[in-house]
C-alpha cells in the first residue's frame, strides 16, 4: 500500500516534527518504487521527500538567525531556495506546498547587509549525467535534462573537468553563499551590519509563523546626532561625507523606519 | 522598464563557412552544420574564444525534444566546452537562422524555454517601498542572440541582454524582419 503523502505533508509545520524520521520512512518506501520500476510514484516521493527537506531547512534557518549565527542562517536559506526551485520545475503541486516559505526566504535576504559576491568563472571541458553517468555529448543526447526527476532522482551535472578562469566580483551570484568577507591570519571577520535581521528576530518567535515588514521614510535633523561633521559619514548610510550628501538636502537626514508585522501566536 | 534598452541590432557579415573554418569543423561534418535551420556559435571569453554559453546544452536537449526544426551546433564532436559565468543569468547563447522561415518557429521555442526555465523562481521578490531591492532578488535575466537574414538577404544580428519579462520584444522584431519589413528596425540599432 502506498504512503498517505498528504497526511504527511500535512503535519511537517507542528511544533517539534520529526523530519529525520519521515525522511528515513520516505526513502525506503522510494528505493522500492524505484526498484519496482514505479517511475510515477518514486517521482512522486521525490516532491515529497523536497518538500519535507525545505521544511527542516527553513525551521533549521529559524533555529541558526535566533543563535544569531547570521550568515550559517543565509547559507541555509539559499538551500531552501535551491530546493524549491527544482521543486516547482518538476512539481506544481509541490510548489503550492511551499510558495509561502519561499515568499518568507526572499523577504529574509532583503533584510541581509550583503552587497557584493565571489563569484567564479569556469571553462568546463568534459561533463557526464548523474543519472545515467554517461559523458554529456552535443550530438548524442543521453535523454536525461539537467534539473528534471527521472524515476526519483534529480538530474545533474558532474563536472569532471574544469579550468579555473577568473574569480569576479557581482551584485547577482549564481552562488549566493559566496559573500565577501574580509580575513587574516586569525581567520574570517564579519564585520556586517545585521540590525535589521536582528530587529526581525525580536518579533519573529516561530519558524512558520507569518510576518512582513513595511519601510517609512523619514527626515530628521542634524542636532539628532550628536558629534556629527562635515567630515562624518553620513548618517543616512550612502557612504558619502555628511558635507556631500545629506547636508545638501533642505529637509534633513534621510532615515527609514522599518516596521515588522508578525502574526500574533496562539 | 524600456525593453528597447536591452535589444541591439546590428548588421552582421560572418558566415557560418567562415565560422565553420575557425572551429575547424572537419571538412566531413560540415555539410550536416550548412544544412541545418538553425545553427549555434560559441559565445567566447578571454582565451576560450571557441566556448559556449552554459544554458546552450540544455537548450538543445529541449529543442530537440519539441523537433520543430533541424538544430546544429558549430563544433567538432570532441571539442564541445562550456563557460559557465559569474552571475545568475540565463545564458543561451548565439543562434544562426538559415532562413526568415525558421524565425518564427524558432522563436516559439526559444521563448517558451525561457518561460518555462523562469517559472520555477517566480513570483518574484516584490520590491518594498522606500527600499532598493537587492540585485540578488531582482527578476531573473536572460541574454541571447539570434542571427536572421532578412527580406533582402542582409544578415542582422538581434541580441537581447535583460529580464525576462521583456523578450517579448524580440519576438515582434524577429516577426516584423520575416515579414520582409527589416526597413522598420529602428529598436537600439547600432550603426557600423
Amino acid at each position: 500500500m502506498e504512503m498517505d503523502l498528504n497526511y504527511i505533508l500535512a503535519k511537517l509545520r507542528s511544533d517539534g516534527y520529526d523530519y529525520d524520521a519521515t525522511l528515513g520512512s520516505i526513502k525506503s518506501e522510494k528505493q522500492a518504487a524505484q526498484d519496482a520500476g514505479d517511475e510515477l510514484y518514486a517521482n512522486q516521493l521525490w516532491a515529497a521527500e523536497t518538500i519535507i527537506k525545505i521544511h527542516q531547512q527553513f525551521v533549521k534557518t529559524f533555529e541558526l538567525l535566533k543563535a544569531g549565527r547570521y550568515y550559517e542562517a543565509w547559507c541555509e536559506a539559499e538551500q531552501v531556495e535551491i530546493n524549491i526551485q527544482f521543486l516547482a520545475s518538476n512539481s506544481q503541486e509541490g510548489w503550492g506546498n511551499v510558495k509561502d516559505i519561499y515568499s518568507r526566504v526572499r523577504q529574509l535576504q532583503s533584510l541581509y547587509p550583503y552587497k557584493f559576491f565571489a563569484s567564479y568563472v569556469m571553462h568546463v571541458k568534459k561533463e557526464k549525467c548523474s543519472i545515467c553517468g554517461k559523458e554529456r555529448s552535443i550530438h548524442n543526447f543521453c535523454g536525461h535534462r539537467i534539473g528534471k526527476v527521472y524515476n526519483g532522482e534529480l538530474c545533474c551535472n558532474i563536472v569532471t573537468d574544469a579550468e579555473l578562469k577568473g574569480i569576479d566580483i557581482v551584485e547577482n551570484p549564481v552562488h549566493k553563499y559566496s559573500v565577501l568577507f574580509p580575513s587574516d591570519a586569525e581567520g574570517r571577520h564579519d564585520y556586517y551590519d545585521y540590525t535589521l535581521v536582528e530587529g526581525l528576530m525580536k518579533y519573529w518567535s516561530k519558524p512558520f509563523q507569518f510576518w512582513k515588514y513595511v519601510v517609512r521614510k523619514v527626515f530628521k535633523q542634524k542636532a539628532e546626532f550628536p558629534g556629527l561633521t562635515n567630515e562624518s559619514y553620513c548618517p543616512c548610510g550612502s557612504g558619502k561625507s555628511y558635507s556631500e550628501c545629506c547636508a545638501l538636502n533642505a529637509e534633513g537626514i534621510k532615515h527609514w523606519i522599518y516596521t515588522f508585522m508578525v502574526e500574533p501566536i496562539d | 522598464m524600456n525593453v528597447n534598452d536591452y535589444i541591439t541590432i546590428r548588421p552582421y557579415t560572418k558566415s557560418i563557412e567562415e565560422w565553420m573554418e575557425d572551429m575547424e569543423i572537419p571538412v566531413g561534418e560540415r555539410g550536416q552544420i550548412a544544412g541545418a535551420d538553425v545553427v549555434a556559435f560559441p559565445v567566447g571569453y578571454r582565451d576560450c574564444e571557441q566556448a559556449f554559453a552554459t544554458s546552450l546544452y540544455d537548450f538543445l536537449a529541449y529543442a530537440r525534444e519539441r523537433d520543430l526544426f533541424k538544430i546544429e551546433v558549430c563544433c567538432p564532436e570532441d571539442g564541445f566546452t562550456e563557460l559557465e559565468l559569474c552571475s545568475a543569468k540565463k545564458r543561451l547563447g548565439k543562434f544562426f537562422l538559415a532562413s526568415t522561415i525558421t524565425g518564427t518557429i524558432f522563436w516559439g521555442v526559444v521563448s517558451e524555454y525561457i518561460y518555462d526555465q523562469a517559472k520555477p523562481i517566480l513570483p518574484q521578490f516584490s520590491p518594498i517601498e522606500n527600499v532598493r531591492t537587492p540585485q540578488y532578488l531582482e527578476a531573473p535575466e536572460v541574454s541571447f542572440s539570434i542571427v536572421i537574414p532578412d527580406s533582402l538577404g542582409n544578415k542582422q544580428e538581434i541580441t537581447y541582454d535583460g529580464p525576462v519579462e521583456g523578450i517579448d520584444k524580440m519576438g515582434e522584431i524577429i516577426k516584423t524582419l520575416t515579414n520582409g519589413n527589416g526597413s522598420e528596425l529602428h529598436i537600439g540599432e547600432v550603426k557600423e
